[in-house]
C-alpha cells in the first residue's frame, strides 16, 4: 500500500513496512469485530423488535468495548484433562489463518496488502488451516460435546468449502477467458486484484448469480452462522468446540468468526460485484472507491444479519444433504456449462442466462423439498397415509386395564 | 538459493525419517502419515530437480510429477483411513501388530 | 549468510524437526499437529523454489483435507482412550535401516556429479499459463487418469464408510 510509504516519508526497509502492515491489519480487524457485533446486536434486535444495547455509550455503541474488557478479564480456566498443548493451540490455528487472508483482498485499487498472483488459491488454502483449528479445538476440550460439535463443525466446514471452491473455478475460468480473448497470458486470472478490474461494466454477478447464491451460503456455512449453525448452539451441542474456552481464548473465536465474516463477505463483493470498479470503476478516486466497496459489503453483511434473525435451524442431517445432494451437482453442472459455453465461443450474456436458468432450478427444488413434509434438502419416502383399522376387542381390553 | 546438494540431503533427511516412522511406529494412522512424509520428500525432491534444472532441462516435468504425487498421496490416504477405521470396527485395534489372523 | 540462505535453514530445520516429532511423539494427536507442521515446512520450500502454485495447493490439499482426514481417523479409532503400543519390537532394525538409507542417499547426492545448474539467485518464478499448457497437452491422459482414479477412491473411501446393516 502507497500510503503506509508516503506516511512515513522516507523509504521503509522492507520488513518494517510488513511489520507496519500487519500492525495495521490487526488493528482494523479488531475495530472491525467490534463494530461488527455491535452492529449485528442492534441489527436482530430490530427485526426482533426489540432495541439492542443502549445504556453503555451513546446508543450502546461502547457495548462491544465492554465485552472485550470483560473477557479480556475473565480468569482462564482450563480442564485438567485436556491436552494441554492442543488446548492451547487451537483458537490460534483458528485466528491466524482468517487474518491471513486479510492478505489478498483488494479494497481499492491500489489498496491492496499484497498483490498475490494466486489469490484465490491462497484464500482457499487458510480457509482449510481454519478447519483444523476447529477439530483440534473440539478434541482438546475433553469432553463429549465439544469433539462432537467440532466434528460436526469440520464436517459441514469442509461439505460446503467444495461449491464455494468450484464456483471459484467458474468466476475463474470467466476471467481466465477474458485473457484468452485480449490475447494476454492467463496468469493473472487467480489474481483478486484482476478480478475486480476485469468487472468495468458487467459484474459477475450477472454472468454467474447462481456462484453469487452458491458463495453466499457457503459463507454462511463456513463461518458456522445460522442457519447452518448446529454445530455451535447452545441449545443443541451446549455451545459446541468452544465451550471449555473462557475469557480471551473464547474471545479470539469470536474475533475470528467476525473478522472472518467481514472478509469472506468483501472477498465475494470483490468477485461477484465488481469491488471497487463496479459501477463507477476507475473514473473515481481512491475515497468514493472504498466507500463503494464498504457500502456493498455493508449491505451483505445486513443481509447476513438478517438470515439469521429469519431462517430457522438446518438439522445436521438436512445441511450434509443440502451440501452434498444439493449444491455440489449444481455447482458442477455449472463449471460444466461453462466450459461448453466458453469452448463454442458463446457470449457472455449465455452464460449469465444458464446460469440465471441453473439458479432458477435450486430455487424451485428447494421450495418443492420445502413443501413435503420431511423439510428442506432430505430425501423423502412417500408412506401411504395410515388406513383406519379395525380395533380389535383385544386392545380395547388391554388399554382398559393399563388404566389411563 | 542453496546449491542443490543441500535441497537433496534435506529430502533424504526427511525420507529417512519417514522411512524410520513407518518400520518403527505401530499405529496405522501413524505409519500412513510416515508414509505421507515420504512422499511429500520425493515430491520436494523432483521440484528441486525441475527447479534447479532450468537451464539444464527447461521443462516443468518435476513440478508436475510433484502436483501428481499430491493427488494420488490424498486419494490414497483416504481409502487407506478407511480401512483402518474398518479394520478398527471389527478387530477394536489399530495396532498394526495385533492384526495377525493371518499368521502362521 | 544472506537473508534467503537463513530462511532456507531455517524451514530445512522446521521441516525435519517436525517429521522427527511425527515419528517420535509419545502421544498420537501431538504427531498429527507435527504432521501438520512438516507439510507446512514443505509448502514453505516450495515456495522459495519459486513455485508458489504447488505451495498453496499442497495447503489446501493436505492442510486443509488430508490433516482432517487422520484427525478424523484418530478420533474413529480412539486414539486417545487406548493408548497403544507407539513402537514396537522392530525399532532397532527400524532405526538402523533408515539410518542406512539415510546414508546411501547422501552418498548420491555428494558423490554424483549434477547437471549444468539454474545459476544461483537465479530462479524466477514458474509461469503459470506454461504449466496449464503443458499439463493440457503433453500431459493430459495422466490427468485424465487421475480424475478416474480420484472417483474410484471416492467411491471406494463411500463403500468403505458405509457401516453394515446389522440384521
Amino acid at each position: 500500500m502507497p500510503v503506509l510509504s508516503e506516511l512515513a516519508g522516507v523509504g521503509l526497509p522492507d520488513w518494517i513496512d510488513a511489520l507496519l502492515r500487519i500492525l495495521f491489519i490487526v488493528a482494523l480487524m479488531t475495530v472491525n469485530a467490534f463494530g461488527l457485533i455491535y452492529l449485528e446486536r442492534k441489527v436482530l434486535a430490530r427485526f426482533q423488535a426489540r432495541v439492542g444495547p443502549t445504556k453503555t455509550g451513546p446508543i450502546g455503541t461502547l457495548q462491544s468495548i465492554a465485552d472485550a474488557l470483560k473477557l479480556a478479564t475473565k480468569e482462564d480456566v482450563r480442564p485438567t484433562t485436556a491436552d494441554r498443548w492442543i488446548f492451547e493451540l487451537a483458537p490460534y490455528f483458528v485466528f491466524v489463518p482468517v487474518f491471513l487472508m486479510f492478505i489478498p483482498i483488494p479494497f481499492t485499487q491500489d489498496w491492496v496488502v499484497r498483490d498475490v498472483e494466486l489469490g484465490f488459491l491462497y484464500v482457499f488454502g487458510v480457509l482449510g488451516l481454519n478447519i483444523v483449528g476447529v477439530v483440534m479445538a473440539g478434541w482438546g476440550s475433553d469432553n463429549k460435546y465439544a469433539l462432537l460439535g467440532g466434528v460436526r463443525a469440520a464436517a459441514q466446514a469442509i461439505s460446503y468449502e467444495l461449491p464455494m471452491l468450484l464456483v471459484t473455478v467458474g468466476v475463474v475460468m470467466i476471467a481466465a477467458n477474458h485473457l484468452l480473448d485480449d490475447g494476454l497470458s492467463t496468469s493473472q486470472a487467480l489474481n483478486l486484484n484482476f478480478i475486480a478490474d476485469d468487472q468495468r461494466t458487467t459484474p459477475y454477478i450477472i454472468l454467474q448469480p447462481l456462484g453469487f447464491a452458491i458463495f453466499m451460503i457457503g459463507i454462511l456455512a463456513e463461518l458456522h452462522r445460522p442457519p447452518f449453525d448446529l454445530p455451535v448452539a447452545e441449545t443443541e451441542v451446549v455451545g459446541g468446540y468452544f465451550v471449555e474456552y473462557s475469557g480471551m481464548r473464547w474471545g479470539m473465536f469470536f474475533l475470528a468468526e467476525y473478522t472472518a465474516l467481514f472478509l469472506l463477505v468483501m472477498l465475494a463483493v470483490v468477485v461477484f460485484l465488481g469491488g471497487w470498479n463496479w459501477p463507477f470503476g476507475e473514473d473515481v478516486g481512491l475515497s468514493l472507491q472504498i466507500v463503494l466497496t464498504l457500502g456493498k459489503a455493508g449491505a451483505f453483511i445486513f443481509v447476513m444479519f438478517g438470515t439469521r434473525a429469519l431462517i430457522p435451524r438446518l438439522r445436521i442431517d438436512q445441511l450434509m444433504a443440502f451440501s452434498w445432494k444439493v449444491l455440489l451437482p449444481f455447482s458442477i453442472v455449472q463449471v460444466i456449462a461453462n466450459a461448453i459455453i466458453m469452448s463454442y465461443g458463446g457470449a457472455d450474456w449465455i452464460l449469465g442466462l444458464v446460469s440465471l436458468a441453473l439458479l432458477v432450478l435450486l430455487i424451485a427444488l428447494v421450495s418443492v423439498q420445502m413443501r413435503l413434509k420431511a423439510g428442506a434438502g432430505t430425501t423423502t419416502i412417500r408412506r401411504e397415509p395410515a388406513r383406519p383399522r379395525m380395533i380389535t376387542a383385544q386392545e380395547t381390553s388391554s388399554a382398559g386395564a393399563s388404566g389411563d | 538459493m542453496p546449491p542443490l546438494e543441500n535441497v537433496l540431503i534435506v529430502n533424504a533427511i526427511i525420507f529417512a525419517i519417514g522411512v524410520m516412522g513407518v518400520l518403527t511406529r505401530r499405529n496405522a494412522v501413524l505409519i500412513l502419515m510416515s508414509l505421507e512424509l515420504m512422499l511429500n520428500a520425493v515430491s520436494l525432491n523432483m521440484v528441486a530437480f525441475a527447479v534447479y534444472g532450468r537451464v539444464g532441462f527447461g521443462n516443468f516435468t518435476g513440478i508436475i510429477f510433484a502436483l501428481f504425487i499430491i493427488v494420488i498421496a490424498a486419494a490414497e490416504v483416504a481409502l487407506a483411513l478407511g480401512i483402518v477405521v474398518r479394520t478398527f470396527r471389527n478387530r477394536a485395534t489399530a495396532n498394526v501388530d495385533e492384526i495377525n489372523l493371518l499368521k502362521w | 549468510m544472506s537473508a534467503a540462505e537463513a530462511v532456507y535453514y531455517v524451514v530445512a530445520v522446521v521441516a525435519i524437526l517436525s517429521a522427527l516429532g511425527v515419528v517420535l511423539a509419545g502421544n498420537i494427536v501431538h504427531a498429527a499437529i507435527f504432521f501438520i507442521l512438516a507439510l507446512g515446512g514443505i509448502a514453505g520450500f516450495y515456495l522459495m523454489l519459486s513455485v508458489e502454485f504447488l505451495a498453496l495447493v499442497q495447503l489446501i490439499v493436505y492442510g486443509g483435507a488430508v490433516t482432517i482426514l487422520i484427525l478424523f481417523a484418530l478420533m474413529l479409532t480412539r486414539a486417545r482412550e487406548r493408548p497403544q503400543a507407539l513402537f514396537g519390537k522392530t525399532r532397532p532394525l527400524g532405526v538402523v535401516a533408515s539410518l542406512a538409507l539415510l546414508a546411501a542417499f547422501i552418498g548420491a547426492s555428494v558423490g554424483t556429479d549434477w547437471f549444468e545448474q539454474t545459476p544461483r539467485g537465479d530462479i524466477e518464478p514458474v509461469p503459470f499459463q506454461e504449466l496449464g499448457d503443458v499439463i493440457f497437452t503433453v500431459w493430459i491422459v495422466p490427468f485424465i487418469l487421475i480424475g478416474i482414479l480420484l472417483s474410484i477412491a471416492l467411491d471406494g473411501a463411500v463403500l468403505l464408510a458405509v457401516p453394515d446393516e446389522e440384521d
